[in-house]
């Protein structure tokens, strides 16, 4: 599919490290704008919530000014909304994290932290940090397979795609058809991409991912 | 298991790409953005940048560096060297750094890294730890650590390994593996760990070292100095390196060696010149200590990868 505008508008609630995904999406030609304004956010052609840190903080500061319902009413439309990590996070009904705080509630589910190793022979650590596999999901628990891949965020990729990890949390779906990846780390599989009708999330960083986190960004602009 | 990472180290010197023996001496050999550029195409896992000035001055010139490096180049980016409060995070952040680590400014005051962990989260806050093995017949170095010690309780006089700070130079008395344990309560997202008395010199990681340091680490550890083969990688990684940096071994791969004395460099060729360029040049050149010559076996980042592919060790290749 062809992209049909290059429009993207990035969400700065004070959480993070905005410039580099504002950098690698003007490394693909898109028109960047970042902003804390509600009525530019609704307006938006398609949406992107990034951020690094704590969901108590994230979803707070979002609350402050405002954002979360912005965000909500943007869904609605029907465009293209994309959440990067903790963003993907916040998408959730809520999260475990320092307690029980309520997210968004844009996608059923919750977020959870990683199991810690058993015993010594097991030789993870938390938070993951590098680059990790994206699978298609299991099957059996699903149905598709990488069939809906399709028309996804993840369309058109044909090996073995590696992304980016920077988290010690994980989002937990309700309804699992509408995980697209899946992912291994230390003794938990966890969702890694979601999408449901046109919200999106990715638990890795496409921005810092190489060419293939590109690919990804570039898809969200065809959606 | 997670994927182990290869993290090539840049040393920079003004404009210039810089390596050294033992944080002292420097051969010039290129600019960072062609070094980034090249290890970024070899599928380097992420970068490692080094200010070995600490940015006293040409702070602007390491942003500009950084930059430029960001916007062509994919994949995480730490900066180190002269960082120092929450505002320099913050600045070194917008240039396009996905990471910094912090040594010097984080044992003067340990309280930084809580509150760098808490503003920027704490997977961007890296404490480095410039390792040296304590010369115990040379007690008489010990009279100027009580400003150290005063902020970190730690003794002074024990441990095998001693933290050291800027970029080499100075002693603190602190004892590396107390000072690992506690960066990591204070909320450091990992560990890079240097070893001052391998560095440059390609005999292999201190072993001893990384294994103390990263087994008792909640964190992922960045294991660095020393690299001269291939092996040492595998060997690092074995005995517990969650990640895996290097210099030499990579910058004299992709350079030339060019006839030159020149004190700097200004051309997109990364080059390797024969003689050392800047720094304690009698020491290094002439040969005192017995370093008069590269040991390294270079490597491309293809060759580590596939090696350690080969050897069953999990990989982004």
């Amino acid at each position: 599919m062809a992209i049909k505008n290059n429009k993207v508008t990035v969400i700065d609630y004070g959480m993070g490290n905005l410039f580099n995904v504002v950098r690698a999406l003007e490394s693909i030609n898109c028109d960047v704008y970042v902003t804390d304004d509600i009525s530019t956010i609704i307006k938006s052609e398609r949406l992107l919530l990034p951020g690094v840190g704590a969901f108590e903080d994230g979803i707070r500061d979002l609350k402050e000014n405002n954002l979360d319902n912005a965000i909500k009413e943007f869904a609605q439309t029907g465009k293209p909304l994309l959440g990067i990590c903790l963003g993907m996070q916040l998408f959730m009904t809520n999260s475990e994290e320092n307690g029980i705080h309520n997210g968004l509630d844009l996608i059923k589910g919750k977020v959870i932290r990683f199991r810690d190793p058993n015993d010594h022979n097991d030789k993870y650590k938390i938070p993951q940090i590098g680059w990790n596999v994206l699978s298609p999901p299991n099957k059996k628990r699903n149905g598709l397979g990488n069939k809906h891949w399709d028309n996804s965020i993840l369309k058109d990729f044909d090996k073995k795609l590696y992304m980016y990890f920077l988290h010690s949390y994980y989002v937990v779906l309700e309804d699992e058809r509408v995980c697209l990846s899946e992912t291994f780390y230390g003794r938990d599989l966890f969702c890694s991409v979601f999408q449901k009708n046109q919200i999106i999330g990715c638990q890795f960083h496409p921005e810092r991912s190489g060419e293939q986190g590109l690919k990804i960004l570039k898809n969200f602009l065809s959606l | 298991m997670s994927l182990v990472r290869i993290i090539p180290r840049l040393d920079i010197k003004g404009p210039n790409v810089v390596k050294g023996l033992c944080y002292d001496g420097y051969r010039v050999l290129g600019h960072p953005e062609t070094f980034a550029q090249k290890y970024y195409m070899e599928g380097a896992d992420e970068l490692f940048f080094q200010d070995t000035v600490a940015s006293l001055y040409q702070r602007n010139n390491l942003l500009e560096i950084v930059s430029r490096t960001a916007e062509k180049v994919m994949i995480p980016i730490t900066v180190s060297g002269g960082i120092r409060s929450l505002e320099d995070i913050k600045i070194v952040l917008r240039a396009g750094a996905d990471k910094v680590a912090i040594n010097t400014a984080a044992i003067a005051n340990p309280s930084l890294i809580e509150e760098a962990a808490k503003k920027f989260g704490s997977q961007c806050i890296v404490v480095s730890i410039e390792a040296k093995r304590r010369d115990f017949n040379t007690n008489q170095r010990y009279k100027n650590y009580d400003r150290y010690q005063e902020s970190i309780f730690i003794s002074p006089k024990y441990g095998k390994y001693e933290a050291w700070v800027d970029y080499g130079r100075q002693p603190t008395g602190v004892d590396v593996l107390e000072w690992a344990k506690q960066v990591v309560d204070l909320g450091a997202g990992e560990i890079y760990l240097s070893s001052v008395d391998r560095d440059g010199t390609g005999e292999g990681f201190d072993i001893e070292l990384v294994s103390e340091v990263a087994n008792n680490s909640k964190v992922p550890v960045i294991a660095c100095s020393g690299a001269g083969k291939i092996d040492h990688f595998k060997e690092v990684i074995d005995n517990g390196a969650d990640a895996v940096s290097a210099a030499s071994i990579f910058h004299y791969y992709y350079s030339e060696t060019v006839e030159s004395e020149f004190m700097s460099y200004n051309e997109d060729q990364l080059r390797m010149g024969k003689q050392i360029d800047s720094g304690n040049v009698e020491f290094l050149n002439f040969g005192y200590g017995g370093y008069d010559e590269i040991q390294v076996e270079p490597a491309s980042i293809n060759e580590v990868k596939n090696y350690l592919h080969e050897s069953e060790v999990e990989i982004r290749n």
